[in-house]
């Protein structure tokens, strides 16, 4: 896939935001659920064996004696990031005069993820499935691992069909659940293959995100005359009459289908934001993920 | 009827063509989309018909009726290239070809045909009891030359046995020239009339006139059928009738007096039918130059000299010197002789040694009898009844010509001299009751006419019928049969009703 660096630019001081502390293991500068070693006081406990007796507030055991309470200390944590790309064989359409294809789009997405996590020393697990290269990730958490990540976006292509994405997802995801998750794909796949990647994306992350890919084509197709359509993944083909009434029910059988997928993303609690290839990746990051509370503008977690 | 024409065979071979071209369903454009996902959900709407659209099967069907009917007008067609022609001529007294315009019409038409057919022999067939006027002539020119000679006083004669004869032999195609009953065309082969020509009811064939005299009387001579009465107008007005007997043709002679410069015209009466009149433009007379040698100045003959008027007199007295110019006419009755070269001479009142007619005795109250009452000079001149008191009877040459004479011997005659006439009366206008009668009027009026000619009047007009609305000459058509044409402009019809379907079709395609 093209991965269009020049939106970089445009993602300076941005990070990504999440509602929850983070859970991360290495030192960041994100506020972790977990208390340890940091230097603001978070809370006290009451001590219990075996607890470090240099983290006794003897002023409180003064005020009042009897009580032994522990103070707690909230650590930095970096946050845990995993970005995952569809490149099957629907990612292929939608390049159009002023459009590119969806997997360049979820490309270019993929990589202002990674940056955006990558500057801020956060973790970042970038991974594409559906390709004919099989599964991949890149992993890092601090710039080094930049080229590593655009490397891997751009020799990924377009694939065939994902037989197994729930597997594949969790596998690409590293075995263990992120702060966040973020999918980047067009969702274009049967009702039980839907809920199975819906499914995965829920289980990977504390704050799933699906960005759902859609071309202009996908949305508003010239169906005003006769044409023969061919599935871009499996090579099907199907001829449909033209003609308003074609239009009519196209439009119908997409609402019905953006519809479904919502209700599904909703009981799920993944958060969707619908991405249109003919929308610049810089618009989308700037306003749309900042209007949804993912990315904020330079504030620190 | 055949379909094995090469044509015929052609446009059958295009109708596959066609009718592919109607059938044939484009290849629909592939179109690469990320899912069939929702495309699947347009398996309920009804799909693409395999049978052709209605709106593609109106312009199918009108094409292909169009062409079928062309196969069909060139297998019911005939091949008219070397199918003989037959015309069928009236030329009788009826013929419509007596009308120089339809003649040329006519002409024109066959001329047409035969460029045509170049290959088709003609025959002509007329209707007149001459029978058959042309046989079988590959060349045009002695058809025409038919069609000039065509009008005949004959009655026409039924051709159908004839007709029905060639018909048999031939198969020709028959062009009716004239009127024709349709009784005796042969129903066998294909036939056009060539002119729109109704059976006349009423037909003035001829008319002929005489010269008109001096007196402005012409006879008439006129032949007619259908009606027994003909009408004589002059300018317009009528001044008598001609009265017409015969079977079938009938004629009829009058004598009217028309002014000189005047026309006159002859038609039928008591008819409708419209009948063309015959005219004749009576010429204007000329006057004629005379002189007068008389001692009278106001004697009979420097009168009537003065007043008649195709004279243009000058009167003088015997001796005086004549006039320059040339004379055509001298009237004298003086005793001096007249040397004066003139066409014609009259001497009155004596003898003329001088013009070779010396005079003999001197006869009192004689009888007189006309001896030539055809000359011209004695015209309506009734000399026998004139009372004469005295005259000179006149030594006749050998070269003269007795006009009148006594007992004792001539006292009018004409003899030829200097490449003219003298005419010598021994009786003067004085000695008797001549001048007192219109004879005396007559006689100078033939004496004029003797020194003057009047102009021959030009032959009459040929009688003929007068187009209703001009020739009508049917030309077109004549290769075809009948429903050829008419099989042909139904095609079209189909052709632009498609047309017209195509456009209306695609206006309301958005």
């Amino acid at each position: 896939m093209q991965v269009d660096t020049e939106v970089f630019r445009a993602l300076a001081r941005l990070r990504l935001q999440t509602p929850d502390a983070v859970r991360g293991r290495q030192q960041g500068e994100r506020r972790a659920r977990v208390t340890g070693a940091g230097l603001e006081f978070a809370d006290h406990r009451p001590y219990q064996d075996g607890d470090d007796l240099r983290r006794v507030d003897w002023n409180a055991w003064q005020r009042q004696p009897g009580q032994v309470l522990l103070r707690l200390f909230s650590e930095d944590r970096n946050m845990r990031v995993v970005v995952l790309v569809d490149a099957t064989g629907s990612m292929g359409t939608g390049a159009g005069p002023t459009t590119t294809r969806k997997l360049d789009h979820a490309g270019t997405l993929a990589a202002g993820f990674a940056l955006l996590c990558l500057t801020n020393r956060d973790f970042v697990r970038v991974g594409c499935y559906g390709s004919n290269q099989g599964a991949e990730a890149a992993t890092g958490h601090d710039m080094s691992a930049m080229p590593g990540v655009l490397k891997l976006l751009q020799r990924t292509d377009v694939g065939g069909v994902c037989d197994d994405p729930q597997g594949i997802l969790l596998a690409l995801a590293g075995g263990r659940r992120s702060d966040m998750a973020v999918l980047l794909s067009d969702m274009l796949c049967p009702e039980d293959e839907m809920e199975a990647t819906l499914r995965a994306l829920a289980t990977l992350g504390h704050t799933p995100v699906l960005l759902h890919i859609v071309s202009p084509d996908d949305l508003e197709p010239d169906l005003s005359k006769p044409q023969r359509l061919v599935d871009a993944e499996t090579g099907e083909s199907v001829e449909i009459p033209g003609g308003p009434e074609v239009q009519a029910a196209w439009a119908q059988a997409r609402d019905a289908w953006l519809g479904d997928l919502q209700s599904r993303c909703r009981r799920l609690g993944i958060r969707r934001v619908l991405v249109r290839t003919d929308t610049p990746p810089t618009t989308l990051f700037r306003e749309d993920l900042r209007r949804t509370g993912l990315v904020v503008l330079g504030a620190r977690g | 009827m055949t379909l094995i024409a090469p044509l015929a065979l052609a446009l059958l071979a295009a109708t596959g063509p066609v009718v592919w071209f109607f059938l044939r369903r484009p290849p629909v454009p592939r179109r690469a989309v990320s899912s069939l996902l929702l495309a699947r959900a347009l398996a309920t709407l009804p799909q693409r018909s395999r049978r052709l659209p209605r709106n593609e099967l109106v312009p199918l069907a009108l094409v292909l009726g169009a062409l079928l009917l062309l196969v069909l007008t060139l297998a019911v067609r005939p091949d008219d290239s070397t199918r003989p022609v037959v015309i069928v001529l009236d030329d009788s007294e009826t013929s419509p070809l007596r009308d120089d315009a339809t003649r040329a019409a006519v002409t024109d038409a066959l001329r047409a045909v035969s460029a045509q057919r170049p290959e088709a022999p003609f025959t002509v067939v007329g209707t007149a009891p001459a029978g058959v006027r042309v046989d079988a002539s590959t060349d045009l020119s002695p058809v025409l030359a038919t069609l000039a000679n065509a009008a005949t006083t004959g009655v026409a004669t039924d051709p159908g046995p004839l007709l029905e004869a060639l018909c048999d032999a031939l198969e020709p195609t028959i062009l009716v020239i004239g009127h024709v009953q349709d009784e005796a065309l042969p129903t066998a082969c294909p036939a056009r009339m060539l002119t729109d020509d109704p059976p006349p009811e009423a037909l003035l064939l001829s008319l002929t006139a005489t010269a008109p005299e001096s007196t402005g009387d012409i006879w008439l001579h006129a032949e007619a059928v259908g009606s027994d009465r003909a009408l004589v107008e002059v300018d317009g007005a009528v001044i008598g009738e001609l009265q017409l007997t015969g079977d079938p043709v009938r004629e009829g002679v009058a004598q009217v007096t028309v002014p000189p410069g005047a026309t006159l015209s002859v038609r039928l009466a008591d008819t409708d039918t419209p009948t063309a009149a015959s005219t004749l433009d009576v010429p204007p007379l000329s006057p004629a130059r005379t002189l007068v040698r008389t001692p009278h100045p106001d004697g009979y003959l420097a009168t009537i000299a003065r007043v008649h008027p195709r004279l243009r007199a000058a009167v003088l007295a015997p001796d005086a010197p004549a006039p320059s110019g040339s004379i055509e006419l001298v009237l004298s009755d003086a005793p001096t002789p007249v040397t004066d070269p003139a066409a014609v001479v009259a001497i009155f009142g004596r003898g003329a040694p001088e013009l070779g007619v010396p005079a003999g005795r001197t006869v009192t109250n004689p009888s007189i009898s006309v001896a030539a009452p055809d000359d011209p000079v004695l015209a309506l001149v009734e000399l026998d009844t004139v009372h004469i008191v005295a005259a000179r009877t006149l030594a006749a040459p050998a070269d003269a010509t007795i006009l009148a004479s006594t007992a004792r011997g001539p006292i009018a005659l004409r003899r030829p001299h200097n490449d003219g006439t003298a005419v010598v009366f021994g009786l003067g206008p004085a000695d008797s009751d001549l001048a007192l009668r219109t004879d005396f009027v007559h006689l100078v009026a033939n004496l004029v006419d003797l020194a003057a000619p009047p102009p021959a009047a030009p032959p009459p007009a040929p009688a003929r019928r007068r187009p209703t609305d001009g020739p009508s000459v049917q030309a077109a058509g004549v290769s075809a049969t009948p429903g050829w044409t008419g099989i042909v402009l139904f095609a079209a019809l189909l052709l632009a009703a498609e047309a017209v379907w195509l456009v209306r079709r695609d206006r309301r395609t958005p």
